[in-house]
Parts: C-alpha cells; structure tokens; sequence
C-alpha cells in the first residue's frame, strides 16, 4: 500500500498503523460513509488529484487504495 | 397533566466541565474569564470570553469528529454526564418499560455550528478555496446538536431543536417539559449549547457595542452584573443538559430523582430587537409561577438573566419587581454570567443547572464582583460572596433574549 496514503490515513484518523490491513473494512476502522467523502477530499487536495465519482465508495481500505494509486503520478509524494 | 422529575445534569462551561466542579467554581466566585487571541485577519487583538480549555480527542473519534463541529462536541460531554447521573448512559440500562421511541430530545442553540460556518468563508475568500469540505452543511447545521445526542444514545422520540437567542435553552427545557407532561414522551434530554468564540461571530458581537472591555482588577473580574461599573457582556462557549422524566416512571425504576420541574412559561415583548421590555419579561414569570401552581413569595432563589449590560439589568430589575411585587424585596438573585460568561444558546440551561444545583445544596451561589452596585438595581443580589439557604424549597431562572423571547423554569425540592 502506498506509505503517503498510509500516513495520511494515520494522520489523519489517529489509528495506529499495524491496525490498517488491506482487507479491514473502512467502517471496522471507525469511518462513516461521511468520513469516508470528507478524507476522499483530503487525498484529493492533499496529493492534488481528482478521483472519479463513485456508485459505490470504497468498502475496504484496499479498494480505497486500488481507487487512489493509479491516480498518483510515480514517485510524487504528498505535499 | 404528568408530573416532570429531574434525574441528570450535565455541564460543560469556562469554570468547570461536569456538575460538581462547575458548582464549586459558583459558590467560590471563581471566574473562567479571560483574554482569548481572535487570530483576526487585521492582526492581535483579544476579547473577554469565556472560553473552555475542551481537548475533544479523549471524546470521540478523529472520524467522528470529522462531522462534529465544537457545539456539538461540548453538547455531547454535558449530554453523557447527565445521562450517566440518570443511570442511562447506555441503553443496556434502561428498564424494559423506557421505550426509545418515547425517549426525545430537545435542544437550544443560538448559531449553531457557527464556527464551520466560519471555517467555511475563510476557506472561500481568504483562501479562494474551489470547493468546501462535503461534511460543512452537517457541522454548521443548528439541528446537529439534537440529531448528535439522538444518535449517541438512540433516542427516537420527538426532537426539535429551538434557536430562541440566549434563551433558546431555556425554551427547550421548557418544551421538554410539556412533552412529557402531556404525555408526548416519557422521557427528554433537554438542553443547549453554544460555541460563539469564532471569528465572524466574535466581531458581529463586537459591532453589537454590548461587549465587556477589560476591568482594571484583571481580566477575569470583567463581567459585572447589576454593578456601578459594568462594561457589557462576555460571550462565551458551553452546554448544559438534563434529563427530565415523567415523575411515575421515574420512581417506578428507583430513578435518584433531583428535583421537580414544575413550572415554565415563555412570552414575547414585541417590542425591539435588541432592548428588553419589563412588561413582557413580568409576564413570563407570572405565567411561569401560575404554571406552577405558586406564589411569588414560595421562590427561594432567582438565577437573574443578568448580562452585565446597562439596559439589561436596570430592566429585568424592574421586571421582577413588577412581578414579584411585595416579594421582590425579600428575593434572593444572583447572576451566575459573572463567572461564566454568557453561553448564548447554551445559558438558560447551564443557569438552572446553577439553580438546580444550589436547591440541592441549600447554597446561593453569588453575584460575583459586584462592589459597586448600581444604584437602580436594588434588589437582593447576593454580593460577592456565596450564601447558606438552608430549607430553600423553590427556584427560578430567567432567560431573556435578544429579539424579546422571554423564558422562565421553575423547580421545586424533591
């Protein structure tokens, strides 16, 4: 998993790293379907990209990830 | 009509988070006023408030936090203490009989999540920001509070939220109260809070020209009800709640039951905007005392409204002579807001929980700082220091508000 968005997701929900496992559901994690919105934003103006609009939003932090990391251009780091 | 017991108070307020430290800081005169550094776009500048050292991380979860603006962060602290003083902090406690759905809420707020709102326009035009974040409609919206505490600890009863200025709280206890005395609910948190220590709502408040500036014996001496010397009123944050119970189920489960909410009225001056009318505040406690099936002379202690402004206290002076009549003279009031500041939407509740408390103890807290009294307010205020009521049976609390909403409770002894 991307360490930018790893660190982001840290930062910004204080939840120890060890406990962010590809296959943890967003919502074991203590994310809401609002939190989840809010902190697609933050990646957003955070890494400066735009995610496509979802039927769907992610359920797992891995579909989190598979949405967001194509999207960062290689080797760009959050800013 | 059903008898209304009180069976839990929370309080978050600038001298003291919970009940009993809140309470303390009453009968010491210890003041939670302070110079706080607005961080204004035009450079240093400080204003009296009553502001709270409120670290919510210990609360609630960063991601729950993320749609919690600060008003309804501090509603939930004062919501939880009174709720777990009820013994029904959590729904595994409730008898079998408490019914969610006739569990409801009711709370007052003057501007809601106002320091979103605010985020929100900083974000906009000073930063040019292209967007907002998606979660601003749901913190700055005034219901927050209500639909916050329903969702904490799943109340599904009625729920409304009163946005009445600095009485709103008042109303919302208020109306509680009828909704279990007429059978509506059986059980209601009620109550308010207020976060107003933002920077669009602190300056709006400082173009009002009602604000207190500093008092040469320090800052924290600078709310000064019904005294020589006032300067005007300090904005403050904070949250008061209760749990009100219908009387019968609230024995029947051997409910600690505080005291009894036995009368409330609310009237109108229509009037002015912003100047109080003696009429119309008289009126809300006569109404109030008729309510409750009293005279005057059974009130043992008045918590004034008592801002600290010049027209506001000469007028509620003579609104509670005009309704107190030949009582007024042997009346007990004090003005908590010397110590608290005004908590705006929040206040109403967070001055009868100060009434409340000093039923229970038998204790008036004091008008704080009052050396110098005007001589146009001459009632019975409690100067300086705290004072024994032993066999005080009965208490009131007014709550006036800007756009002349007048609100009155009254509670008596269990």
């Amino acid at each position: 998993m991307n360490s930018d968005l790893i660190h982001l997701f840290v930062e910004t929900f204080g939840i120890k790293e060890d406990q962010l496992l590809p296959a943890a559901t967003l919502e074991s994690l203590g994310l809401d379907s609002l939190a989840i919105i809010e902190f697609m934003f933050q990646i957003e103006d955070k890494f400066g990209i735009q995610i496509p609009d979802q039927t769907s939003p992610p359920r797992t932090l891995q579909e989190m990830m598979q949405l967001v990391e194509p999207l960062l251009p290689a080797g760009k780091s959050a800013t | 009509m059903r008898r209304v017991a009180i069976t839990g108070l929370g309080v978050v307020s600038a001298i003291g988070t919970g009940t009993a430290a809140f309470f303390e800081s009453l009968l010491a005169a210890r003041s939670g006023i302070r110079l706080v550094d607005m961080a204004f776009p035009t450079g240093a500048e400080s204003i009296l408030a009553g502001a709270i050292d409120f670290d919510p991380d210990p609360h609630f979860s960063r991601s729950r936090l993320m749609s919690m603006d600060r008003v309804s962060q501090l509603a939930l602290v004062a919501g939880r203490e009174a709720m777990a003083q009820a013994g029904l902090g959590s729904p595994a406690a409730w008898p079998a009989s408490m019914a969610p759905e006739r569990f409801g809420v009711c709370m007052g707020t003057g501007s809601g999540g106002a320091g979103s709102t605010d985020q929100a326009y900083t974000a906009l035009l000073e930063q040019k920001a292209a967007r907002l974040r998606p979660m601003t409609v749901v913190l700055a919206m005034s219901n927050a509070i209500a639909a916050h505490t329903a969702i904490e600890f799943g109340l599904k009863g009625p729920s409304s939220t009163i946005s009445n200025a600095c009485a709103s709280s008042a109303n919302a206890i208020g109306e509680a109260f009828r909704q279990i005395r007429h059978g509506y609910a059986d059980v209601m948190l009620a109550g308010g809070a207020e976060a107003p220590l933002n920077r669009g709502t602190a300056k709006a408040w400082q173009a009002m020209q009602t604000l207190a500036t500093p008092h040469a014996n320090g800052a924290e001496t600078s709310c000064r009800p019904f005294s020589k010397d006032r300067s005007g009123l300090v904005l403050a944050e904070g949250a008061a709640m209760l749990v009100l119970e219908a009387w019968d189920s609230a024995k029947a489960r051997g409910a600690n039951i505080l005291a009894e909410l036995v009368g409330y009225a609310s009237s109108t001056d229509a009037h002015h905007l912003t100047q109080p009318e003696p009429h119309g505040q008289a009126q809300a406690i006569k109404l109030a005392l008729a309510d409750a099936g009293l005279q005057a002379g059974a009130i043992g202690y008045l918590n004034a409204h008592g801002t600290a402004t010049d027209i506001g206290d000469v007028v509620e002076t003579r609104a509670i002579k005009l309704a107190f009549e030949g009582a007024a003279a042997h009346l007990p009031v004090s003005s908590s807001k010397a110590l608290h500041g005004h908590a705006m939407g929040a206040a109403g509740a967070m001055e009868f929980i100060a009434s409340l408390l000093a039923l229970r103890a038998g204790k008036l807290p004091p008008t704080a700082f009052l050396e110098h009294p005007d001589p146009r307010c001459d009632l019975d205020y409690i100067p300086l220091i705290a004072r024994d009521c032993p066999g005080l049976e009965v208490v009131m609390s007014n709550s006036f508000a800007f756009g002349g909403s007048n609100a009155v409770l009254i509670a008596k002894a269990a």
